[in-house]
């Protein structure tokens, strides 16, 4: 089975239609996946069903090969997965639990009672590799929204969890707190799992499988390269479509010969993407 | 974004009372309030106030600092102490130099008149008046006062009521003054030379021995530590609501009461439904770490104590000893 294994989800808020529609996904250990969408299209609420913030109506959540909404012995099999989740969220601000940075980045390690001693050397290890080493006595109200979101990030490989979630982590940051996230989870590629929720189309197109999902459905999914040239589904997903591509199709309609084709294709493409 | 936004009166001079556990600097002030309590004597009291000056000036506190945060409360040590003077009429009246303190006041329609335009004017004057309020409403309460005591003549509402001050009266007075400010000093001693965050780590650090209680009190001490911690955040947002409204014509500055009311409301319910939302985010962020109210967690920062510690236990512990050996013996 696969690390995290989604059957026939269905959620809705309240009477009104399905947020998440039936959906059934598969992600595999170590992969990144990038999930797009619209406003609405039941991306956000997808994290919180996988994290268990919110219950289905129908169908399961499978992580690790357990249903997360089941109990056994007494003893939600939520509370053993979250050892394996961590999730950031959108607003840097609400999620910043502790008085400090480094109170904020131990938050979680104190819930699972690690010792003081190894909690300060994680705190310290991975204060560095976000770049908040010179920031732990600090308070939230210094520290910019990027910088808040390093802390968050932070935290959660400190508790060294298999899967990351950011919802919408860069979506209400500046332009140089988004580049500064995305550089970090595309530092973590590879180590981790990683599902993306994102508005970036550059963070999308570095991930290994890009989901698109629509009205709770999943209508794209594949590799970037392969979602991103399929307008007429985009467009009705109602996202953005790179004006890159648009020129990229145009020239595949037109009749210029194929080597010249190829050549102008691939500058394209690395002009949207430089990787 | 960078604005820091210092909350409670917490001066860093890194004195040997900033490097007391908080634990410690709880259990004393506590104890040491009640110490101060059952002294009933005037010089002990004193005694015990200036020595406590002495230990806020080791504490390098800037001493302007500290007397400016007695500030907010000395209207009310005025007007206890006058009531006290005022109303305690057991044992005799003072004699200052064969002339008693003993004062016949009349109330007349004529200097009930002149009474009612100074407070008229007064009050019509506060709009204006920034600094100084309180001293100047005790001027106003004096020549009222002085006006009834000497403008006796017109027709006589209330006849001669007499005011005296005595010497007990004066004594009680004097006592719930100096004890006030004793501890004044005393909590002062502690918010300027604590954090809140360490505050809030100290009293669950006390009440951590107490294994019945202890479920209740992690919960309550991060509680706290959320709520200060979220302060800020609230104060930013709102003065961001404040300048939205602004914008679009809403007045808080001036107005009516009425209209100031109305004005209130549309600060009010954005802040209501802003601190809800921040509410439902943290608590997800807080359960998505794994956190289960009241379940036992391990701490970052951890309370140790050191020999300053065991020093002022000692110091406390003498200091009660003596309070309470001559208080039995009736001492004091």
């Amino acid at each position: 089975m696969s690390f995290i294994s989604i059957n026939n989800l269905t959620f809705k808020y309240n009477r009104k239609g399905y947020v998440i529609d039936d959906l059934s996904l598969d992600i595999e250990k170590g992969e990144f996946v990038c999930i797009l969408g619209h406003n609405g299209s039941g991306k956000s609420t997808l994290a919180k069903l996988i994290v268990g913030l919110l219950e289905p109506r129908k169908g399961h959540i499978y992580v690790n090969g357990l249903d997360i909404n089941e109990e056994k012995d007494g003893v939600m099999n939520i509370d053993l997965v979250r050892k394996d989740m961590g999730i950031v969220f959108q607003n840097p601000d609400s999620q910043f639990v502790g008085i400090t940075v480094k109170d904020d980045i131990a938050f979680g390690l104190e819930n699972r009672r690690v010792s003081t001693e190894e909690m300060i050397d994680a705190v310290n290890k991975y204060s560095e590799k976000v770049g908040m080493k010179d920031f732990l006595d600090r308070n939230p109200e210094e520290l910019s929204g990027g910088e808040k979101q390093r802390v968050a990030i932070a935290g959660i490989l400190a508790m060294n969890t298999e899967l990351i979630i950011f919802d919408e982590a860069t979506s209400m940051l500046d332009p140089k707190g988004v580049r500064e996230i995305i550089a970090l989870i595309k530092k973590l590629k590879g180590q981790k799992t990683i599902i993306s929720i994102t508005h970036n189309l550059d963070e999308a197109n570095f991930a290994d499988r890009v989901i698109v999902l629509n009205k709770g459905k999943i209508t794209l999914d594949g590799k970037p390269e392969d979602v991103f040239k399929q307008f007429d589904k985009l467009k009705e997903a109602g996202l953005d479509i790179l004006n890159n591509m648009k020129l990229i199709d145009k020239i595949n309609n037109s009749n210029i010969d194929e080597c010249n084709k190829k050549v102008i294709e691939d500058a394209l493409w690395e002009l949207s993407f430089p990787k | 974004m960078n604005n820091k936004i210092v909350f409670g009166q917490y001066i860093n001079t890194n004195s040997w009372i900033h490097r007391l556990d908080p634990r410690t600097k709880l259990v004393t002030l506590f104890l040491m309030m009640i110490g101060v309590f059952l002294i009933s004597n005037l010089y002990v009291l004193l005694g015990c106030l200036v020595f406590f000056f002495v230990v806020v000036l080791t504490s390098k506190i800037p001493l302007i600092k500290f007397l400016q945060s007695f500030k907010t409360i000395v209207m009310l040590i005025v007007f206890t102490t006058l009531f006290q003077i005022i109303f305690n009429r057991n044992g005799n009246i003072i004699e200052v130099k064969g002339y008693l303190l003993s004062f016949d006041f009349t109330l007349t329609w004529i200097n009930l008149a002149i009474s009612i335009v100074i407070l008229l004017i007064y009050f019509l004057l506060m709009r204006y008046i920034k600094k100084g309020k309180g001293i100047i409403f005790l001027i106003v309460f004096f020549v009222i006062m002085f006006l009834q005591y000497k403008l006796t003549f017109g027709p006589v509402i209330v006849s001669s009521y007499n005011i005296a001050v005595f010497d007990v009266g004066l004594k009680t007075s004097l006592l719930v003054l100096l004890r006030i400010v004793n501890l004044l000093t005393l909590s002062g001693l502690l918010t300027f030379t604590t954090k809140s965050t360490d505050l809030n780590n100290g009293i669950e650090g006390i009440f951590a021995p107490f294994k019945f209680m202890r479920k209740g009190i992690s919960i309550l001490a991060m509680m706290i530590s959320i709520a200060l911690r979220f302060i800020p955040t609230l104060i930013n947002e709102s003065t961001k609501i404040l300048r939205a409204q602004a914008s679009r014509g809403v007045d808080f500055e001036d107005g009516r009461l009425k209209d100031k009311i109305f004005q209130i409301v549309s600060l009010l319910v954005p802040m209501f439904v802003i601190s809800y939302k921040k509410a439902e985010d943290l608590a997800n962020a807080m359960e998505a770490r794994g956190y289960i109210p009241g379940e036992e967690r391990s701490r970052i920062n951890v309370l140790k104590y050191k020999l300053g510690d065991l020093f002022t236990y000692v110091f406390l512990i003498i200091f009660l000893t003596v309070i309470i050996f001559f208080k039995i013996k009736g001492v004091i």
